[in-house]
């Protein structure tokens, strides 16, 4: 074909196809797609929000597990407790006491008036003496007891209380001490069950202390300790996945410094009476191989929460006048945790991995504020607060349990988003708790790596 | 539109104005899509192509130089979008044997009544790396030098896929001629519609056995 043939046609086609505006209509359709095209977010497609879902789906099906494996065990010995405590035999006896102390009372009250006080600092006083017998930690008592005293002298309640205790003391026969705390809890039971069904559990709360004091020897000792075993299966898998990571021979370890922020909520049994805590610190991880990286740190933690009085056990043998309803502990402590991560997705600058580890906690400060609610005594009749001297240490007492997403920014550093879950293995504080927490950290990375460079 | 009126459309769209963003799409539409067809294999990824190259107007809108002609800027995008959608099938090897077309007789095409739609339809049933070049080429005058380096081939390659292609419009003209008798409307009636798509197929698997 010659060259200006070649370019005829060229110029045929140039010429019809160049500029054809007037053949080609115009599509509003087109502009339609053009405007969804343009009122799409930049970040599209599900593929860069996967890491975060799966990371947040991973620790709702953490969640979901433990709260299915958490229900049997925590309402099996509730509704046994409230079985029992509305069983024929304490309640058939509460109310039988109930009559007698209500026809005892009457005349007692005006009788015994005058020696109300007298009586009430007697038994105080029989009280500390058991405490002094049984526990080493006089000073606690002591303020303990103290602290105590005023309220039960000043209330009018305290009247018929100590006449009913009197007569329970006739009707049971039993030791000043013990009966005591008998009264307390079953004139709760008596009160409360004329209400409704929501005080039947706070009836069977108040009973809790009268089982764990073991002064009744009945079935309801061993559903009260059922939680405990429920959880030391944790510890088994934890502790083996640990015990699993040695650095690769050969393998030239990663190092990653970052600081840390987790707004957190806490609870002791279950979160449904959680408080928001927070945590603030540095942890430092080495990469151990390409996938496995073990962490640790120190993270200074508030750990505010709010718990049954039943979750509360001091251990001593300190008795309680009256059972306050709830306790409200402000706790503080530094967390160290070491956890093993174990990388399962890793693309461009997103990872994922998944962790699991033990936190110790070093207690820097404890306290308890006791609620006693609207308790049939009208308000308080116990200790207010009590700030615990000196802290303890719990050494890897909680399982952690974490799926972290991770985003490099540069080279240099990154920043993670971390759900996590603390479930405890072991009581931890004063008050011997099982304290549980949920948050979600975020971090920001540094990596340490040049530093090592050779 | 005069010149004021386009650049007042553009400080619009450089404020993300949604109304200024669509009336210079509609005074633009037809040139866009004219280049747009030409490359794509039909109306379909036409349009799709033109839609990526507005969203990179708008998005890039800021960095345009105001004293250059926005017509040329703008054609520029609409042909580099149109190549990076079909850079893939660039280098693609075609096997057939065009000997068959080197018989056709040389009359006058000038003379065939042809229209737009024809020889658009022409153009799109052309295989992706044939029809890139032609229209590089013939239409918008690059060099093959040029043309070897925005798509990264050998000019040699260039030069080949642009013999090929004039062999096989000039069949298809011929053709046309033919079953027409007397050649106008070759396409008629046609339109824009996936269907040219599906004939395109045919149409190269014809083209592909003829030479076995």
């Amino acid at each position: 074909m010659s060259t200006d043939k070649e370019k005829r046609l060229d110029d045929l086609f140039k010429k019809k196809l160049e500029d054809p505006v007037d053949e080609i209509r115009y599509d509003e359709g087109d502009w339609e797609a053009l405007e969804k095209m343009m009122d799409k977010p930049k970040r599209r497609g599900i593929i860069y929000l996967w890491p975060l879902l799966s990371g947040v789906a991973a620790l709702l099906l953490l969640f979901l597990g433990w709260w299915a494996f958490r229900t049997k065990t925590d309402n099996q010995p509730t509704k046994e407790q409230i079985q029992a405590a509305a069983s024929h035999k304490t309640t058939d006896t509460i109310m039988d006491r109930q009559a007698n102390a209500n026809t005892k009372t009457a005349d007692t009250i005006v009788e015994k008036q005058a020696n109300t006080n007298t009586k009430t600092a007697d038994t105080i006083v029989e009280k500390q003496a058991t405490v002094n017998q049984k526990t080493k930690d006089t000073k606690l008592e002591h303020k303990a007891v103290q602290q105590s005293l005023a309220p039960i002298q000043k209330a009018p309640y305290d009247v018929t209380y100590t006449a009913k205790n009197k007569s329970q003391k006739s009707v049971l026969g039993l030791s000043p001490g013990k009966s005591q705390k008998d009264t307390i809890v079953e004139r709760g039971n008596g009160i409360y069950r004329s209400n409704n069904r929501a005080d039947a559990e706070l009836m069977a709360i108040n009973a809790t202390p009268v089982f764990n004091s073991g002064s009744i020897g009945n079935q309801s000792v061993k559903q009260i300790d059922l939680p405990k075993p429920a959880y030391s299966p944790v510890t088994g898998p934890a502790t083996a996945k640990n015990n699993k990571v040695k650095p690769k021979a050969g393998f030239r370890p990663q190092y990653a410094l970052s600081v840390v922020a987790a707004p957190d909520l806490n609870g002791v049994g279950s979160f449904q009476q959680s408080k928001v805590g927070t945590n603030i610190g540095m942890t430092f991880a080495v990469g151990v191989s390409r996938k496995l990286t073990v962490s640790t740190g120190a993270l200074y933690s508030v750990k505010p929460y709010l718990t049954n009085f039943n979750n509360y056990n001091t251990g001593s043998g300190y008795k309680w006048a009256v059972n306050p309803l709830s306790v409200t502990a402000d706790c503080r402590m530094l967390d160290i945790p070491l956890n093993v991560n174990y990388q399962v997705y890793h693309k461009a600058q997103n990872k994922l991995s998944f962790g699991t580890g033990l936190s110790s906690y070093i207690m820097l400060h404890e306290s308890y504020k006791f609620s006693y609610g609207d308790n049939g005594y009208g308000g308080t009749t116990g200790p207010l607060n009590y700030t615990v001297p000196n802290p303890g240490k719990y050494f890897f007492g909680v399982v952690n349990l974490n799926a972290t997403y991770e985003r490099q920014i540069n080279s240099k550093v990154g920043i993670s988003v971390q759900p996590y879950m603390k479930l405890p293995i072991s009581n931890v504080g004063y008050s011997q708790v099982k304290l549980q927490t949920t948050g979600v950290a975020v971090g920001l990375s540094w990596n340490l790596n040049s530093l090592t460079k050779p | 539109m005069g010149e004021e009126e386009l650049h007042q459309l553009i400080r619009g769209c450089i404020k993300q104005d949604r109304k200024c963003q669509k009336m210079l799409y509609k005074a633009f539409y037809g040139f866009s899509m004219g280049i747009c067809l030409r490359y794509a294999g039909n109306r379909d990824e036409a349009a799709e192509v033109m839609n990526q190259g507005f969203f990179k107007v708008f998005t890039h809108i800021g960095s345009f130089d105001t004293s250059r002609p926005f017509k040329a800027w703008l054609g520029k995008i609409m042909m580099n979008v149109s190549i990076d959608f079909y850079r893939a099938n660039l280098k693609m090897a075609y096997t057939e044997d065009l000997d068959q077309a080197e018989h056709i007789s040389d009359g006058d095409i000038a003379d065939k009544n042809l229209n737009y739609n024809d020889l658009l339809a022409m153009v799109q049933k052309l295989p992706q790396a044939y029809r890139t070049v032609f229209n590089l080429f013939a239409i918008e005058g690059y060099s093959h030098e040029e043309i070897a380096t925005m798509l990264n081939i050998n000019a040699g390659t260039s030069k080949s896929n642009l013999h090929k292609a004039r062999q096989k419009l000039k069949q298809m003209i011929f053709k046309a001629d033919s079953s027409a008798g007397g050649g106008a409307n070759y396409n008629n009636g046609m339109g824009y519609t996936p269907i040219v798509a599906i004939k395109a197929i045919n149409m190269n698997g014809v083209y592909i056995n003829k030479g076995y």
